[in-house]
């Protein structure tokens, strides 16, 4: 004879680390877009580079300090997750940004939005002190030479 | 009181000076009538210009102007007759005093952010008067160093003192003019679709309602005024009894007592007497008082003891010193292990610190992702309505990978979770807060029986090593000790009684500031709301007059949280037609200079209506209108209106009407001088 007894369990929802929420990096990435690249434009290292950049004040000073000492500081290891590449998907399905020869670019409808959150005084308060603080000055060329030091590691 | 007595626009071109006449206005009604394209708006704009609030009309300085007074002027068959090089208005207004003021539209040398302000009236009666450069809208648009704000000028001009209001950004400024002026100036393009429909954008909370509460001078804003005066009174206090606490801790260290009664929070105190220190032994508690009588009896009986000589006390003195030996290696490492505990205890406090610092970044960056959220909502971006873009399924509000099968929490309850997370770490740190305090305070007291531990045992052995035939010195130290100790708690004593009456007046103060917190009504006062209902009957009965149909006038109130009219709850626009709407407008324009007046408000009593005559809202109506600003007698009005270019609506609307004309006719008003 055969018992059918069931044990149940309610499923809990979790805490989720913001970093990991969709709108919350797709904003990160359109500022990153608007703030440090030419034209609104970058290549995907380079996105990851401001994003693990922005994870944690340790990590902006790290780049901070790597931009300031004329990339002579040590800069071996950020970096990458693949929610950045998922949060970039959701953008370029929202087209917010175009993706073209390996690189992302802010399209009208991104830059606008991207162009409300920097009005806004009280949204990502940090974030863009840090973005606007490093500006342009870190070029593809420097990230590639960075990437291929790993090759060579 | 603000009336505008006269105005003149002056533009030097390239064939020539052109211009308008001086124009005076009624101190009562002035109607302004033209055909269309005369120069009537040019008119109208001018004023609002000469006062520095061009805002209402949408924008800063002379790109709100039109071309006549900034680039070229056209004839009447609209081909350009001349350009413009400089032009300017001249704006005589009355307050608490007569004042001239220009400002120029386009000029090579002065700028459009600067006025002169003449003192006395040089339109009508000219004369050589001095005047005082101001900027309007930014500080930076005035050449002089020391010029003033003329907005601040206009508002003392006025009489009115206007009241700090919080913003968007929670910070508290000043009311701007041009947050009030559209209740009473009212522009023919925007002015007519909604009630004060032109305050220019100020990030102001319920921008409309603060107008609107300052007219009819609700005590509404001084009661939020008052309140957050009481919580900085609040504030105040609780830092003052802090202080007083912690000095009384203080005394209380010194004397090794624990304080009874008052702790480091305001509380209610009800007799000096509940405020006292108490004194632990390991056997029991002593109020400080019953402690000082006990000093006393232990030294009066001393002082009957004999003292003895060193060497009938030799043996005695050697069991005593042993055991104080024994006593203070107990302390010593009851000290080691205090000041171990405390140590810890530091230690963890930090790392709740630094984990408190974390949390509160958290907390910052959901906040962050909860606000670009509702804005992509707002822009219909399908991942803000946690929709993929590509297959339109469920994104759950996450970037992790699908088959990692976690159901996050919504943003929403996640913030709730971090906010519960730190109040926990906040009271865990509180409670080590505490802790380390007591920690220290037992690591004071050990150190302080330490040190009279080893004093005493230096006294006996400096004993037993001299002559035999001397007294001994310990009991006479002994003596002179307690006799120290003993003053020294008398003198705490006395001062005691000043913490008790302290902390009794702070306690006092306390229970005042509670009670008028109490007392407080919540938004409205009585007063207020007598006067909000007879704005709501004026409003209504004008309503009735000007025929308003589309909605029962029964069922119409003025709302008492925005203090606009109101049906079931929604806006009155989106219930009346047309013009019902407008006229609805006029009855709320006038219902509000009506009550402001009736109680002693605000109310500038002005009125500068651009076409109020707007969707065929009917001559009787428009007649019904002039009629009651012709009948004022301390209230100016400027209408202007083209009256449908006809002299048969003009006498219609005019009929029995009391007012000064002022006819630009039917050609360009702004004519070579």
């Amino acid at each position: 004879m055969k018992d059918n007894k069931y044990i149940s369990f309610t499923e809990r929802e979790m805490p989720l680390y913001v970093n990991y929420r969709p709108m919350y990096k797709v904003s990160q990435i359109l500022l990153i877009l608007y703030f440090n690249g030419y034209a609104g434009k970058a290549s995907l290292l380079k996105l990851h580079l401001f994003s693990w950049a922005l994870k944690s004040y340790e990590n902006s000073s790290i780049l901070k300090d790597y931009v300031t000492s004329n990339y002579q500081n040590k800069l071996q290891f950020f970096g990458i997750e693949s929610t950045l590449n998922r949060a970039l998907n959701l953008a370029y399905a929202e087209k917010l940004v175009d993706f073209d020869k390996g690189n992302y670019t802010l399209l009208a409808k991104g830059k606008k939005f991207v162009e409300q959150i920097n009005e806004d005084e009280t949204l990502f308060v940090n974030e863009k002190q840090v973005l606007k603080l490093i500006g342009k000055k870190i070029p593809e060329k420097i990230i590639n030479g960075l990437i291929s030091q790993w090759k060579n590691a | 009181m603000l009336k505008i007595r006269a105005l003149q626009i002056t533009i030097n071109t390239d064939k020539g000076i052109y211009g308008t006449p001086l124009l005076r206005f009624s101190d009562s009604l002035t109607i302004v009538k033209g055909f269309n394209s005369t120069g009537k708006s040019t008119l109208f704009q001018s004023i609002l210009y000469g006062l520095g609030l061009e805002e209402l009309i949408g924008g800063k300085n002379e790109k709100t102007m039109q071309s006549v007074l900034k680039s070229e002027i056209l004839d009447n068959q609209n081909k350009i007759e001349a350009n413009v090089i400089e032009s300017n208005i001249l704006l005589e207004i009355e307050g608490t005093s007569v004042v001239t003021v220009k400002r120029y539209i386009s000029s090579e040398t002065k700028n459009s952010g600067l006025v002169e302000v003449f003192n006395g009236k040089l339109l009508t009666e000219p004369k050589q008067y001095d005047y005082v450069p101001m900027y309007v809208h930014d500080k930076g648009a005035a050449d002089s160093k020391n010029a003033f704000g003329f907005h601040s000028f206009l508002e003392k001009l006025i009489g009115w003192e206007l009241p700090q209001v919080q913003y968007k950004d929670g910070s508290y400024r000043k009311l701007y003019l041009q947050n009030i002026f559209p209740s009473f100036v009212i522009e023919q393009k925007a002015g007519w679709t909604d009630f004060l429909a032109t305050i220019p954008y100020y990030s102001l909370l319920d921008k409309e309602t603060r107008a609107l509460e300052f007219l009819l001078n609700l005590d509404s804003w001084k009661i939020q005024q008052r309140k957050s005066k009481l919580k900085q009174d609040k504030n105040d206090l609780i830092f003052d009894w802090r202080n007083k606490f912690n000095e009384f801790k203080s005394l209380a260290n010194q004397i090794a007592c624990e304080i009874r009664g008052v702790n480091n929070q305001p509380e209610i105190i009800n007799s000096i007497n509940s405020v006292y220190l108490v004194y632990l032994t390991e056997e029991r508690t002593y109020n400080i008082s019953e402690y000082i009588n006990v000093l006393e009896e232990e030294y009066e009986e001393l002082l009957e003891l004999e003292v003895p000589n060193v060497g009938d006390q030799a043996e005695e003195s050697e069991i005593r010193i042993n055991k104080l030996n024994e006593q203070l290696s107990n302390y010593s490492i009851n000290l080691s292990s205090t000041i171990n505990r405390k140590n810890l205890a530091i230690s963890k406090y930090k790392s709740f610190k630094e984990r408190l610092i974390e949390l509160e970044n958290d907390k910052v960056q959901n906040e962050y992702h909860l606000k670009v959220k509702k804005k992509g909502a707002e822009e219909g971006f399908a991942i803000a309505h946690d929709n993929c873009p590509y297959c339109s399924q469920g994104l759950n509000d996450s970037l992790l990978p699908k088959d990692i099968e976690i159901v996050p929490m919504q943003i929403e309850e996640n913030l709730e979770y971090i906010k519960a997370q730190i109040n926990l770490i906040k009271i865990y740190m509180s409670n080590h807060q505490n802790d380390i305090s007591d920690l220290e305070q037992n690591i004071e007291k050990l150190n302080f029986k330490i040190s009279e531990t080893r004093s005493n045992i230096r006294t006996l052995k400096t004993q037993l090593t001299s002559d035999n035939r001397l007294p001994s010195i310990e009991l006479i130290e002994k003596r002179l000790k307690l006799k120290a100790r003993l003053d020294l708690y008398r003198r705490k004593y006395e001062e005691l009684a000043s913490f008790q009456e302290a902390f009794k007046s702070l306690s006092d103060e306390w229970v005042q500031i509670l009670s008028e917190e109490k007392k407080l009504p919540k938004s409205l006062s009585k007063f207020d709301y007598k006067k909000i209902s007879e704005l709501e009957t004026i409003f209504k009965q004008l309503l009735r007059k000007f025929h308003y149909r589309s909605k029962p006038i029964d069922s119409i109130s003025i709302s008492r949280d925005t203090l606009l009219p109101v049906v079931d709850r929604y806006s009155l626009k989106f219930d009346s037609s047309a013009s019902d709407f407008t006229r609805a407008i006029w009855s709320y324009t006038i219902a509000l200079k009506e009550t402001s007046e009736r109680f002693e408000g605000n109310h500038p009593k002005l009125f500068i209506l651009d076409e109020p005559g707007q969707q065929e809202a009917g001559d009787n109506d428009l007649q019904f209108l002039l009629k009651r600003l012709g009948n004022y007698e301390e209230t100016q009005s400027i209408v202007f209106s083209s009256f449908h270019q006809s002299e048969t609506t003009f006498d219609a609307c005019t009929k029995d009407v009391d007012f000064e004309l002022i006819d630009l006719g039917e050609e360009k008003f702004i004519k070579k001088i």
